[in-house]
């Protein structure tokens, strides 16, 4: 049992995420519930669970799809393995010091140019300042921003935006490696130019990569497994071709 | 976990507090004077306005002022602007997990450049006045040490707060002010008595440190080391709850920021 557990870069065990409502944080629901009698409450009961009960694992140098609906989780599962939300039942084992989500144009500080920001998400990502340096060079050429490194984020076009996001998660490349939604970045050029470096470093055996995306077609290529999350559960988990399948079927009817 | 944290992402907190004084630089006109010429022409406001309308008489005047401001602003600007941090830092910690009490010593590292460009100011002020210099003036470090350490575990509680109850703001900014006018930034303490004077020192902290900031920076004293140790206690304390609360909060942060 040990043994086999040492290969997974990811664990995630029944885990449910809950957001609370915010109104039971709210100081005025707050005072009216000190004032009401206990069966009355406003209570957290009507949390919105978000991802309920959801199982899956990861092996060292894998890469799983999540597939879903619009709001069935997918996002908030895998900003839970980034560590950004708290998990509020199950546990979630990630082996792996550099674990950052890579998702489209979040992130920045736009009051700071690109050059800074390269170093702030590598910071945030826990590289060390020679890392980083190291990789500068080439998150630059790749992002092709070119003068526009030295200008502020704010200046940037939602597409330089997100080729400097995608380059900064392509080249100071962690070990996990968690995509929100990010194969079609750019213009065709850049997008056909970042797919192909996805591929690459999906591909990569000592990457392990969580893929959400929509377009079944494009998991299709990449991924060994797929987890279908539907309405916050999972749905299923599996081979890839037999997952999508399903999920097709599902959704068209 | 607080050690293995900080160690890891201070240069986070360094490089980002750095950067974020740079654009402010770049995208004004003066530039980094303005971080000069702001206690500068607030110390002509108020040494106008206590010197000539309230008629305060004090050696230096504008010296004793610009010590207060130099100090207030370090734990004024540090506080308010912890209030609402984990909210407009989102953009980052959406993406990556960062301890949320690494965004207060940012801020504190940003104010705390600020606070130290102006301490240097008022140095060189000092030797061109020709206020006698002492060895006591030293004692100016550990006095900022405990002042950081206040301004820290304040600031993580108001960071954690800050999330839950957006109205905090108002209050603290109301709060703030009166703690400003209650911290001696523009008159002496001489009509305090002996005994009202004490209680005033184990209660108001900015009041406390900016007084023995100026006895050591322009008269001189030693420090008294005594409540200096009661404050960092304090300090120290407000820091661990602080600290522990963000760390409880990790949790529920996320989901209600937007």
């Amino acid at each position: 049992m040990s043994g086999i557990d040492t290969e997974l870069a990811i664990d995630v065990k029944n885990v449910t995420i809950a957001y609370r409502n915010t109104t039971a944080v709210n100081y005025r629901i707050f005072l009216k519930n000190m004032l009401k009698p206990r069966k009355k409450q406003i209570s957290a009961g009507n949390d919105f669970q978000a991802v309920k009960n959801v199982s899956f694992n990861v092996r060292k140098g894998e890469t799983i799809g999540i597939v879903g609906e619009n709001g069935s989780g997918k996002s908030t599962l895998l900003g839970a393995v980034a560590g950004v939300y708290g998990v509020d039942k199950g546990r979630i084992t990630v082996r792996s010091d550099h674990c950052s989500l890579l998702s489209l144009g979040t992130g920045f500080q736009s009051r700071l140019s690109g050059y800074q920001n390269i170093f702030l998400s590598g910071y945030a990502m826990g590289f060390s300042k020679e890392e980083i340096l190291a990789s500068l060079d080439e998150i630059i050429e790749f992002s092709e921003l070119g003068d526009f490194i030295q200008k502020p984020v704010k200046t940037y076009s939602s597409g330089m935006y997100s080729k400097l996001a995608f380059s900064i998660s392509s080249v100071l490349t962690p070990e996990i490696l968690l995509v929100d939604e990010i194969l079609s970045v750019g213009d065709i050029r850049f997008r056909q130019k970042s797919y192909a470096k996805m591929k690459q470093m999906i591909t990569d055996e000592h990457r392990s990569v969580i893929i959400v995306n929509h377009s079944t077609e494009s998991l299709r290529g990449l991924c060994s497994r797929i987890l279908w999350l539907h309405q916050g559960e999972g749905k299923m988990f599996g081979e890839t071709d037999e997952v999508l399948d399903a999920y097709r079927k599902f959704m068209v009817g | 976990m607080f050690i293995r944290d900080l160690k890891r992402y201070s240069k986070y907190a360094t490089y980002s507090a750095v950067s974020e004084l740079k654009s402010q630089v770049a995208g004004s006109y003066l530039g980094w004077m303005w971080w000069v010429l702001d206690p500068l022409l607030f110390m002509l406001v108020y040494t106008f306005v206590a010197a000539y309308i309230f008629g305060c008489e004090v050696d230096n005047f504008p010296l004793f002022v610009f010590l207060g401001l130099t100090i207030w602003n370090f734990f004024g600007s540090t506080v308010e602007g912890c209030v609402g941090i984990i909210n407009s830092y989102s953009a980052v910690t959406k993406k990556a997990y960062i301890p949320k009490f690494i965004l207060v010593l940012m801020k504190q590292f940003e104010n705390l450049i600020k606070m130290l460009i102006s301490v240097g100011i008022s140095l060189v002020t000092i030797v061109v006045v020709q206020i006698p210099v002492t060895l006591n003036l030293l004692a100016f470090i550990p006095i900022l040490i405990v002042y950081f350490v206040l301004a820290f575990g304040v600031g993580t509680i108001c960071a954690y707060l800050g999330v839950f109850v957006s109205d905090l703001s108002h209050v603290i900014s109301i709060f703030m002010r009166f703690l400003f006018y209650l911290s001696a930034v523009f008159y002496p303490l001489d009509r305090f008595g002996e005994g009202l004077l004490n209680i005033y020192n184990m209660i108001c902290p900015t009041g406390f440190i900016i007084v023995q900031f100026r006895n050591v920076m322009m008269y001189g004293f030693g420090a008294d080391y005594f409540r200096l140790f009661y404050w960092l206690v304090i300090g120290l304390i407000l820091s661990v709850v602080g600290v522990s609360l963000l760390y409880r909060g990790e949790k529920d942060f996320m989901k209600v920021v937007f």
